[in-house]
């Protein structure tokens, strides 16, 4: 029982209290989602290290280094792999540093492998920042309206997938018990694991016929939905959607430009934009820190 | 105006050879509290179900079923989910979301209610049931018990008029069950909301339902009082009164012995008026039992076997000093816990929720790796542990094929597979499917699966979970047959009546040690507080009983000197 409810928890566990969390899920969306485009777009050096800086912290600060470094270590496999083979197969680019059997390896090739990896590995940690944030209520609450179904499969999918492996875990258990652990040949245990999941089938088809009717008994259908929780869009939402919406015209436009200035073949010109405009893309990539620090002060004076 | 009339109903499934349901007359007047018992597949079940028309089952029907005067089915269907609220047997199954507060609000989302009412109502439900503490929850985090006040609260959410339930508690603890039963008298005594009950559990239900409806084969054999209902059956000697409660029984033992010696015990010596929960039971006692019967004779020897630890044969099995816990960070289920087990001798373990009586048994039959301790095994000796969960065994199509499994590793049958279930009773069944069985039929199944590979050590956890009163008394004729074939037993179990009528010796779990450890009876004569009910009622006024059969041999002894 215990062994099931540490799974059980394991597969929900919650984001710790954040600022940005508290923000309506619209707001929490179009920033993830900004974001992300940004960081996939802009193959800078300066801007990719910008974005893996910030994404590193706000993981770091959501899921605690530990989470972050499972995630890195993931990560880093796909980095190194861009890195060396566009480093090797790439020939463009004409600052040579050395050559392995004849192929030249250049600068340029290896700064844009690392760029390119860089890039990827930020995405990915924007993602698992996104999850922590935007739970699957708040995802359900934005689209069930577009797609109502969806949200409640959704959401019994969450349900119904514990109680399946907990059901696979009870069944190892009493057979075990009854038959002795470890006892069975490789040949019974296949046997076993194909009854198993056929059993498993005729189980859920069973139990989704209770469920089945405990939705109809409590009228399921018999009228469009209604959603239960609110998110009331107020002004707080609206100011600092208001200064999202800025940040995005800015940087978009700075990213353009320099993107368009900036490229890695044949030589990489020296970076030449101008430190506001770093500024500003780093403020966007900030921002939920900046939410956070602002209801850290917030309280501080509160409290005094 | 009744809340629920059936007038003249008979049901019938399709392609069933006989009715479900013959010629039901029944009204239950609004706010009643009403019980619905009777043997496995007497059609309760479906009686319920054709109150809901949501859920009302598919056939042939004669005769009308009204719901507040009217037939079901013919209101809007907005207002027809809301007025009859349904909850089923398991616990598992009807939660249709994954977090607690979004189930609480799934019924009133499928009304389409604006949010401010769903928010007050959800909130006003969620307080009067408890559910704050747990309210953000994933639904799957749960106990059982949890789990089934969250299906009651999220059914009582949309203010039913009607509130049915089906054995609600069957697949609940003790403990779980009366706190089940105690919210249901709350909803029916605070808010008035009409109750509909199946339950096999007459102790708890009897003394708080105002009328009791009895089915056999489909038809009402009883409609009545629970006083009434004690009388009729005790009058008409159907084999269901096992299932009444202890204080009835011991008043029905004491009067039956009177009668037999054509004492008269007073004015209610003819139609005694059944007591039904442990108070009225004492003062009944004191009133009614004789003053020869009572605590007058101090008996030097209380009624008990001779302790296990007198055994003057070696321990099949001993386990000392046990250490278990299921994480490194997690803390010890099992703490220096100890048992030993004899041949021809049941022990059995009782404890709360979570004292680690589950986790004893993996660890006796080594599923689980202990931390600390040994468990010894006499050589050559087989251990064979049935789990919780009879379900969870069954793998197969037919009960058959899943019997003769794994016929040729433990080196039995088919045939012995026949003959056993010809023992338990069973042979009509080897071809249904496992799953089609009664809760009774499938721990019977069960055993009949264990017994195959005859162990030497039998452990069973929770054998009596799901299980009504009849099925009960043959599962213990048959672990007492299994204990004269010479297995050591041992059973761990909520059900202290249970424990006390087949236990040689008995230990309690608490905190993952063994906190107490006695020969049978004396164990629970020296419990006040975790005893059997007979115990309760008898305490002070007839020494030394736990089960019927004490008080049985109590008074024959008291009349025979």
């Amino acid at each position: 029982m215990e062994e099931s409810a540490a799974i059980g928890n394991d597969f929900a566990r919650r984001a710790r209290h954040n600022a940005f969390s508290t923000y309506h899920p619209a707001v929490i969306f179009c920033y993830f989602a900004v974001t992300i485009v940004f960081s996939m777009v802009t193959l800078q050096p300066i801007f990719t290290a910008l974005s893996f800086l910030a994404a590193s912290c706000y993981a770091i600060y959501l899921r605690g280094m530990r989470g972050y470094l499972g995630t890195l270590k993931i990560c880093l496999f796909a980095f190194i792999i861009i890195a060396v083979a566009n480093a090797l197969f790439n020939t463009a680019g004409l600052t040579v540093l050395f050559s392995i059997g004849g192929r030249p390896i250049t600068w340029e090739a290896l700064a844009y492998g690392l760029c390119a990896g860089g890039m990827l590995t930020s995405v990915i940690l924007w993602f698992s920042c996104y999850q922590e944030v935007m739970t699957s209520d708040k995802f359900l609450y934005l689209f069930a309206k577009i797609v109502p179904t969806v949200s409640l499969v959704v959401s019994m999918i969450f349900r119904f997938v514990p109680g399946l492996i907990e059901r696979s875990h009870k069944i190892t258990d009493s057979l075990d018990a009854l038959y002795g652990k470890g006892k069975a040949s490789v040949a019974q245990r296949r046997d076993r694991g194909v009854l198993m999941a056929s059993i498993l089938m005729g189980w859920s088809m069973e139990s989704s016929i209770e469920t089945a009717d405990s939705m109809r008994a409590r009228g399921f259908g018999v009228t469009q939905r209604s959603a239960y929780k609110r998110n009331r869009f107020d002004t707080r939402d609206a100011a600092s959607s208001a200064v999202l919406v800025m940040l995005s015209i800015v940087c978009g436009l700075v990213l353009y430009v320099a993107t368009k200035q900036f490229m890695f073949y044949p030589t990489m010109p020296t970076l030449k934009i101008f430190w506001w405009g770093y500024g500003v893309y780093a403020f966007l990539l900030f921002f939920p820190f900046y939410l956070e620090g602002r209801e850290t002060l917030q309280w501080k004076r509160f409290r005094s | 105006m009744e809340a629920v009339s059936f007038l003249d109903f008979s049901f019938r499934y399709p392609q069933a050879r006989r009715t479900t349901l013959e010629n039901i007359d029944l009204s239950i007047a609004r706010g009643a509290f009403v019980v619905l018992c009777g043997p496995t597949g007497s059609g309760k079940t479906t009686l319920l179900r054709c109150i809901k028309h949501e859920i009302a089952p598919v056939g042939a029907r004669l005769g009308e079923v009204l719901v507040l005067g009217h037939p079901t089915g013919s209101s809007d269907p907005r207002q027809s989910a809301a007025q009859v609220g349904f909850v089923m047997q398991d616990p598992e199954n009807q939660a249709v979301m994954d977090t607690v507060w979004h189930e609480l609000a799934f019924g009133l989302e499928n009304l389409g209610l604006p949010t401010d009412i769903m928010q007050r109502r959800v909130a006003e439900t969620a307080h009067f049931f408890g559910i704050g503490e747990w309210f953000e929850k994933r639904t799957s985090e749960l106990s059982g018990g949890q789990k089934q006040i969250l299906n009651l609260a999220a059914v009582m959410v949309m203010q039913p008029s009607i509130l049915v339930l089906d054995e609600p508690t069957s697949q609940l603890d003790p403990i779980a069950a009366k706190e089940f039963l105690q919210a249901l008298e709350r909803v029916n005594r605070e808010l008035g909301t009409t109750v509909v009950l199946s339950e096999h559990r007459l102790e708890d239900v009897l003394p708080i339902a105002d009328e009791v409806v009895f089915t056999e084969s489909g038809k009402l054999s009883f409609v009545g009082t629970p006083h009434d209902f004690v009388s009729e059956l005790y009058s008409s000697g159907d084999s269901f009164t096992s299932a009444l409660p202890a204080p009835a029984q011991v008043a029905h033992a004491v009067t039956t012995d009177a009668r037999e010696t054509r004492e008269t015990i007073g004015v209610v010596a003819t139609e005694p008026a059944y007591p039904l929960d442990v108070r009225a039971g004492r003062a009944w006692l004191a009133e009614n039992a004789p003053e020869s019967i009572r605590a007058g004779i101090r008996r030097e020897e209380p009624v008990t076997d001779s302790p296990a630890t007198a055994s003057h044969e070696e321990p099949i099995l001993t386990a000392k000093n046990l250490w278990f816990r299921y994480g490194r960070n997690l803390d010890f289920v099992l703490c220096g816990a100890s048992v030993d087990l004899y041949p021809r001798k049941i022990h059995a373990v009782v404890g709360g929720n979570g004292s680690g009586k589950s986790t004893l048994l993996y660890a006796l039959s080594a599923v689980r790796r202990l931390e600390r301790g040994t468990v010894k095994c006499a050589s050559g000796k087989r251990i064979a542990l049935l789990a919780q969960d009879p379900k969870t065994l069954f793998l197969h199509d037919t009960l058959m094929q899943d019997l003769t499994e794994d016929c040729e590793k433990f080196g039995y049958t088919r045939g012995d597979a026949e003959e056993m279930l010809a023992r338990l009773g069973l042979a009509e069944l080897s071809e249904r499917h496992p799953y089609d069985l009664s809760g009774g039929e499938m721990q019977k199944a069960a055993l009949a699966k264990v017994l195959l590979l005859s162990p030497d050590i039998l452990l069973l956890d929770e054998p009596t979970k799901g299980v009504d009163a009849f099925a009960k008394q043959e599962l213990m004729e048959i672990l007492r047959e299994q204990r004269e074939e010479g297995r050591a037993i041992l059973v761990v179990s909520h059900d202290l009546d249970f424990c006390a009528q087949i236990a040689d010796s008995c230990s309690m779990l608490f905190n993952g040690e063994i906190a107490a450890n006695a020969a049978g009876r004396t164990f629970f004569n020296d419990n006040l507080f975790y005893t059997t009910g007979v115990n309760r009622v008898t305490r002070d006024l007839m020494q030394g009983c736990s089960t019927l059969t004490d008080v049985v041999d109590h008074l024959h002894k008291a009349r025979h000197g």
